[in-house]
């Protein structure tokens, strides 16, 4: 059994899933496509509208189905893409063993054979017909009036949102100014109650991005020693502040929006002309996956360009509901492939989207880049050179050149540069046998007190620090 | 951080942390940033010192900070990446540590170490593989240069932490008895009773006569397991107690039996109470098989032939359990014999047999396991698992035990996959390469997800292509 399109039709919930499905029956959003005849398993990644593509995993003997993106219909219209893409017979599946992802899906489930009806839940209303899927509805005529009337809505629109967020910034201010007032210590006391009241008035103000930012400032003083938290509580409030001042300077910068407001779509994105535009071969060097105050959670993966010696890195951001369950992993660590990054714009491009993706061949194996060359031997340089251009950033990238793990009295663990001329506290537990080995480069996320070690090279080869 | 900027930022954050203004504690060209308005000068200055504070920012290390010793390498090739997750899951579901270790072992019949960020040894396990000395090594002390890298001698004795003492001692008994006996004389008093009793285990390497004075040199030691230990190595060697065994014969009765041919056969004595059961079972551990039978006037082997084995399945494991210990070699092998040959019946004596069996033996009971019914395997059954990984796909496929092990998962059988459970993991820890593919292939067949939690250690198996300093079955 695999599928065909009288099964897909049945495991449709509704029209509109076949529609969305249908135009993604295109191969070129399919950067990876594989099978493993054997067990009548096929699966794919699916660039959607996120940074991270999907991944997609449909049994054919069963008609069992798993995508990785946010679920909100079942299936959804991925794993029908997918479906339809073996059902026509038009796109090639390599044979492949199953990757260690649709392992754990298939462990995690058992087979009981349900009908496709029944999986597909309740019956819609609505009647759906694969054949008429993706056929486009006709062309409605152009009303200019209503054109006009549209554009002149979203301009106001625009307007009464602007208006919303340059009150958020006049809040945004008095409040941190309270918090001077009243001492820092009472503020970081208090961080929690008080950071959530401002964030919620953030929302309000449509600067949903900013609040969120500011709901995760106590857990973040949570993690430090009492003595540094007053100085983190200075930096904290001080960029609220920087931001703030950068918004009423420009407040169409979409690097500054993002930050405040929203984000611009991955379509945007892409088609924007004067984004910054990267061909290289990619590392994947970390991952990062928390769960915010607010309730949602945010992706990182982390790409480091082993194709130039630049020192670039690219960061793939999503957030999904947590309520939307655990989201696995989309690459594996270490992955490296040749891929077109197109960044957001900003002052110093970090957050970007895949274009394009393909296979390097299995085994190349770059080296990274050196962090310091000539005279640039402090390893926290090129974070400072990022601050200076972005004094709005929280926390920043970073290679490290060769150095170890040591610990302290109390039990907490340093990356500590060889000859000991600087050592960063790390904000994760690192495994054991991490402790005696010579890392020669490794890759973190520096955060201004604390490093998270996510990958490095050692004698034992790569290894990841992020489970 | 320069002096002066840290104490200027020092005084800054000062006044901010109590509350209140802080301009009157920065430099005047910061404050002349801020303009007339003074809220908006604390904000700006604000905004500079955090800013400041976060590029120039170091943090200071704390005065003492140990680093630990170069990690060394198992003494094998670390496994390949493609089978890492499947060994993380294997480890994972491993019910016991005698699972991990049976793990640890098929890993190294194929010529692997895991992986240390996927799992370190224990140093208190006494009975870690010889590949993962060096890590227990560093785990125990820090360092990787132990005192294992020279010879054990009574002077470093001290500086071996347990497992390494005992693998050290264990491999004198192989290449120099003689000074392995000389040193357990000299230090083994010295250890606490747990450590001794674990040092005993090396008597089963390479037992000589050679032994004799140092094991009858025991029969005062402090401990009573020590002590039987002592007797039923001696027992091994054919120098067991003339004596009967006293009170254990009265839970034994002689019986004789037949009408025309009369023959003399011994059962276990009925018993009644909990507090009996116990009374045999401590009175069975400090006992020598040599003993038992002398108490009714026969040899071991004789004593075995005449014992009834339908009566009491608890007293059959106390006496195959005092066979495995104080029998001798021949008696082990005469016996052995006489347990393969009686067809359809329960695996686990054989089991309890393991450690005394020769290879072929150990391989006729692996196939004898595979062959058995899925009601009768357990647990229990790993206990005396000593070859991996050797298995071919026909014996096992066409086997009862892996039929019926589809035949509860494909059936939807609860209480037989609650035996099939173990029983996979049995067949994955005997299996070849080949014949854990094929075991996988049948088990998705039967509707078994490939990345089932049960198939863990069928899904590691095939991924353990043998390398070439790993001798296969070992």
């Amino acid at each position: 059994m695999t599928f065909s399109l009288d099964d897909i039709e049945k495991l449709a919930p509704d029209q509109a899933s076949l529609n969305a499905a249908s135009k993604l029956t295109n191969t070129s959003k399919w950067p990876k496509l594989q099978q493993s005849g054997g067990s009548n398993l096929f699966w794919g990644e699916c660039q959607g509208s996120g940074s991270n593509p999907y991944r997609v995993v449909v049994d054919g003997g069963d008609h069992g189905y798993k995508c990785s993106c946010p679920p909100r219909k079942f299936p959804c219209k991925h794993s029908l893409a997918l479906m339809w893409m073996i059902s026509s017979g038009g796109a090639e599946f390599r044979e492949a063993q199953p990757p260690d992802w649709v392992t754990e899906w298939m462990g995690r489930r058992r087979k009981t054979a349900p009908e496709p009806d029944a999986q597909a839940g309740p019956q819609p209303s609505a009647p759906k017909n694969i054949a008429t899927a993706g056929v486009p509805e006709p062309a409605s005529e152009v009303d200019p009036q209503a054109a006009i009337q549209r554009e002149a809505a979203a301009a106001k629109r625009r307007e009464k949102t602007q208006a919303a967020i340059a009150e958020a910034m006049d809040e945004l201010e008095q409040w941190v100014g309270d918090q001077l007032r009243t001492g820092l210590n009472a503020f970081i006391a208090g961080a929690t109650e008080r950071c959530r009241r401002i964030a919620a008035r953030m929302v309000d103000l449509k600067a949903g991005a900013l609040g969120g930012r500011i709901d995760e400032v106590p857990s973040r003083l949570m993690e430090l020693e009492g003595e540094e938290k007053p100085t983190a509580a200075m930096i904290e409030l001080g960029k609220l502040v920087i931001i703030a001042k950068a918004w009423r300077r420009n407040p169409d910068d979409p690097e500054i929006r993002r930050i405040v407001a929203s984000s611009e779509t991955r379509e945007q994105v892409l088609t924007d002309p004067d984004a910054t535009r990267i061909r290289s071969v990619w590392e994947v060097v970390g991952e990062q996956i928390r769960t915010r105050p607010d309730g949602l959670v945010s992706h990182s993966t982390w790409l480091l360009d082993v194709g130039n010696d630049t020192r670039r890195f690219a960061l793939l951001l999503d957030f999904y509901p947590a309520s939307s369950g655990r989201r696995e992993s989309v690459f594996v660590q270490g992955e490296r492939f040749d891929a077109e990054i197109v960044y957001y714009p900003a002052k110093s491009p970090l957050r970007a989207v895949i274009a394009s993706r393909q296979a390097v061949a299995e085994g190349s194996a770059e080296e990274w880049p050196r962090n310091s060359s000539g005279d640039r031997t402090d390893p926290l340089l090129a974070y400072a050179e990022l601050q200076a251009a972005c004094p709005w950033l929280a926390s920043a990238p970073i290679l490290l050149d060769a150095g170890a793990l040591s610990v302290d009295q109390r039990n907490r663990v340093w990356w500590q540069a060889a000859g000991d001329n600087m050592a960063l506290p790390l904000s994760n537990a690192v495994p054991e046998a991490a402790l005696g080995l010579e890392l020669e480069r490794s890759f973190g996320v520096w955060n201004g007190a604390r490093l998270e070690l996510l990958r490095a090279e050692t004698r034992l080869g790569r290894v990841s620090f992020d489970g | 951080m320069a002096e002066d900027q840290a104490s200027l930022l020092a005084a800054i954050e000062s006044r901010w942390i109590t509350g209140g203004s802080a301009l009157e504690a920065a430099p005047a060209e910061w404050t002349n940033l801020a303009g007339d308005d003074p809220g908006e000068g604390e904000l700006r200055l604000l905004a500079l010192t955090g800013q400041l504070a976060q590029i120039m920012f170091r943090p200071k290390p704390p005065a003492t900070m140990t680093r630990r010793g170069e990690l060394p390498m198992p003494a094998l090739p670390i496994l390949p990446d493609a089978a890492r997750a499947p060994f993380r899951a294997a480890m994972k579901s491993a019910g016991t540590n005698a699972i991990a270790g049976h793990i640890l072992a098929l890993l190294e019949s194929r010529g692997y170490a895991a992986h240390p960020f996927d799992w370190m040894p224990d140093p208190r396990n006494a009975h870690l593989p010889d590949a993962y000395l060096p890590l227990a090594q560093w785990v125990a002390s820090g360092e990787a240069q132990g005192a294992q890298d020279a010879a054990l001698t009574a002077e470093n004795w001290d500086d071996f932490f347990p497992a390494a003492r005992r693998a050290a001692v264990a491999t004198m008994r192989v290449s120099n008895p003689e000074a392995a006996l000389l040193l357990l004389a000299q230090k083994f008093g010295g250890e606490p009773a747990e450590v001794r009793t674990a040092l005993m285990e090396v008597f089963a390497i390479n037992p000589s006569a050679a032994d004799v004075p140092f094991l009858e040199s025991l029969a005062t030691d402090r401990s009573g397991k020590v002590q039987a230990a002592a007797r039923q190595y001696l027992a091994r060697l054919g120098r067991g107690p003339a004596e009967a065994s006293g009170d254990a014969a009265e839970f034994v009765e002689a019986k004789t039996t037949g009408i025309l041919k009369r023959t003399q056969v011994f059962e276990p004595v009925k018993l009644k109470t909990a507090g009996q059961m116990e009374r045999r079972k401590a009175l069975f551990a400090d006992l020598t098989l040599e003993a038992l039978a002398a108490s009714f006037s026969c040899d071991e082997l004789s004593f075995l032939r005449m014992w009834q084995w339908d009566k009491d399945a608890e007293c059959n494991t106390l006496l195959i359990d005092l066979a495995a210990r104080s029998a001798t070699d021949a008696t082990i092998d005469a016996f052995a014999a006489m347990l393969f040959g009686v067809k359809d019946r329960d695996p686990r004596p054989l089991n309890l047999l393991a450690g005394r069996l020769k290879d072929a033996d150990i391989r006729r009971w692996h196939v004898f396991i595979a062959d058995t019914d899925l009601t009768m395997t357990g647990e229990t059954l790993d206990q005396g698992l000593r070859l991996y990984g050797w298995m071919s796909a026909d014996r096992l496929l066409s086997g009862k035990l892996f039929k019926q092990v589809l035949g509860a998962f494909s059936e939807g059988d609860a209480r037989g996959q609650a035996w099939a459970v173990p029983a996979l993991g049995i067949l994955g820890l005997l299996a070849d390469r080949p014949a854990a593919e094929a075991m996988l292939e049948k088990l998705r067949d039967a509707g078994i997800g490939i990345g089932a939690r049960e198939t863990s250690i069928l899904r590691l198996n095939s991924q353990l292509v043998q390398t070439t300093n790993s001798s296969p079955g070992t």
